[in-house]
């Protein structure tokens, strides 16, 4: 008898796993891109916090206004094959903002029955000026709705 | 999936030594049991051998059980996007071997404001059950049984349409994927019951459990939603269910050999 109760559990388990799987985007769909700042603090090289960060693509809405950010996660255009953004990390009259230039490439992915569709994106070339940023490295190219730890490139900043 | 394997796998050992322990071996009506005289005593007066007993027969009901897995119905209930037929037929090979198959045919057709998609295929899947039930009566038919079984689809899919949307951009990204065809193969291991209800008429379900060896390519950018006769179309391994009725077409009998053992002569002193 104790066998069949089990049998009985699983099968009512497996009946409540066929639900419509259309109905609910349970997975991440963000293709954000995640930046990530260091800074040279007498010698070593640590992650930081800046301190008043304005962020936004040209001639489109802030994402950032003045805030106080270690990281800051930005969408690229999905009908361009590059982006330009305005990046300020602090309130100061004398720094000068930079431009962040991204070439990539793009494509369709299917992500689940019930999120549809994502742009997945492809890191060619990264270019920046360089008046409060002194370098920056890609630490990853392809950005993806994966979630992980990883920025997708690092900013290390002189000032 | 690995874990989830050796997790069936361990589940399905404890119910099959559970049930074999449950049930008393019933001793087969013999239709020609009379033990001839010992021959082998006579021939040999002088050496104590054991006595040789021929082989018992008797014999078993014989068909092809074919039938409809009801499950689908509900299925369809709980993901309307889908659409499912499938049949299956069993038959008796041996005393508690029977080969079985399932054949089904599958269509996928969703639309909301993100996508549209379109799929359909077919399936089948060939290979044995084996009957762990010992009866009390040779003409009886209850099923308690495990399987394997090798499974095949071939199905083609499309997405006519698809918007992305992106809220900073406002932009609204419009596109399509191609028809694409493709083959899965893979292997189910499962385990249920036959009940025949009236005269060969049988109720009976089973859970299995499905794993792929080979389907859509993991890296796809447009992987298909459902595997005809396997199921989510971007799942490793998962368990499904069937509730069938089946009818058995008689087939006759089947005649069944019952060895007898040789019974080990006394020690020498």
């Amino acid at each position: 008898m104790k066998q069949f109760l089990v049998l009985a559990v699983v099968a009512l388990v497996t009946v409540m796993a066929c639900s419509d799987e259309t109905k609910v985007c349970d997975q991440a769909s963000a293709t954000d891109m995640r930046i990530r700042f260091k800074r040279d603090s007498s010698g070593i090289i640590r992650d930081t916090t800046m301190p008043a960060v304005t962020l936004y693509a040209l001639n489109m809405d802030s994402i950032y206004r003045k805030q106080a950010v270690s990281s800051v996660f930005l969408s690229l255009s999905p009908v361009a094959d590059s982006s330009r953004f305005y990046l300020k990390v602090d309130t100061l009259n004398t720094t000068t903002p930079d431009t962040l230039i991204f070439r990539y490439t793009r494509k369709p992915n299917f992500i689940s029955p019930g999120c549809g569709f994502s742009t997945f994106f492809s890191l060619d070339t990264v270019i920046s000026t360089k008046h409060t940023i002194q370098s920056l490295i890609v630490n990853q190219s392809e950005i993806t709705s994966t979630l992980n730890d990883t920025a997708h490139i690092t900013l290390y900043f002189g000032i | 999936m690995i874990q989830r394997i050796l997790l069936f796998t361990l589940g399905f050992s404890i119910l099959v030594a559970a049930a074999a322990a449950q049930v008393k071996p019933a001793a087969p009506k013999t239709d020609s049991v009379a033990p001839k005289k010992d021959s082998a005593v006579r021939k040999h007066p002088g050496k104590a051998l054991a006595p040789v007993l021929p082989d018992s027969f008797y014999y078993v009901p014989q068909g092809l059980r074919l039938g409809v897995d009801l499950s689908r119905i509900a299925v369809k209930a709980f993901q309307p996007y889908r659409t499912d037929v499938s049949v299956s037929a069993d038959y008796r090979l041996k005393k508690n071997l029977y080969a079985a198959a399932e054949a089904g045919w599958h269509t996928t057709s969703h639309s909301d404001t993100n996508y549209t998609y379109k799929g359909n295929g077919a399936f089948v899947t060939i290979g044995v059950d084996n009957n762990f039930l010992k009866k009390q009566d040779t003409k009886e038919r209850f099923l308690f049984y495990g399987g394997v079984r090798y499974g095949f689809a071939h199905l083609n899919y499309e997405a006519p349409s698809y918007t992305i949307y992106d809220s900073y951009w406002g932009d609204r990204v419009k596109g399509s994927f191609p028809k694409t065809s493709i083959n899965a193969h893979w292997m189910e291991l499962l385990i249920g019951i036959k009940a025949e209800v009236l005269k060969n008429f049988f109720l009976g379900w089973n859970i299995r459990e499905k794993i792929m060896i080979s389907g859509p390519d993991k890296n796809s950018q447009f992987p298909p939603i459902i595997i005809p006769g396997f199921g989510n179309g971007t799942k490793g391994s998962q368990i499904d269910w069937q509730y069938t009725v089946s009818y058995s077409i008689p087939l006759g009998d089947l005649r069944v050999r019952e060895r007898r053992k040789q019974e080990n002569p006394p020690p020498r002193r």
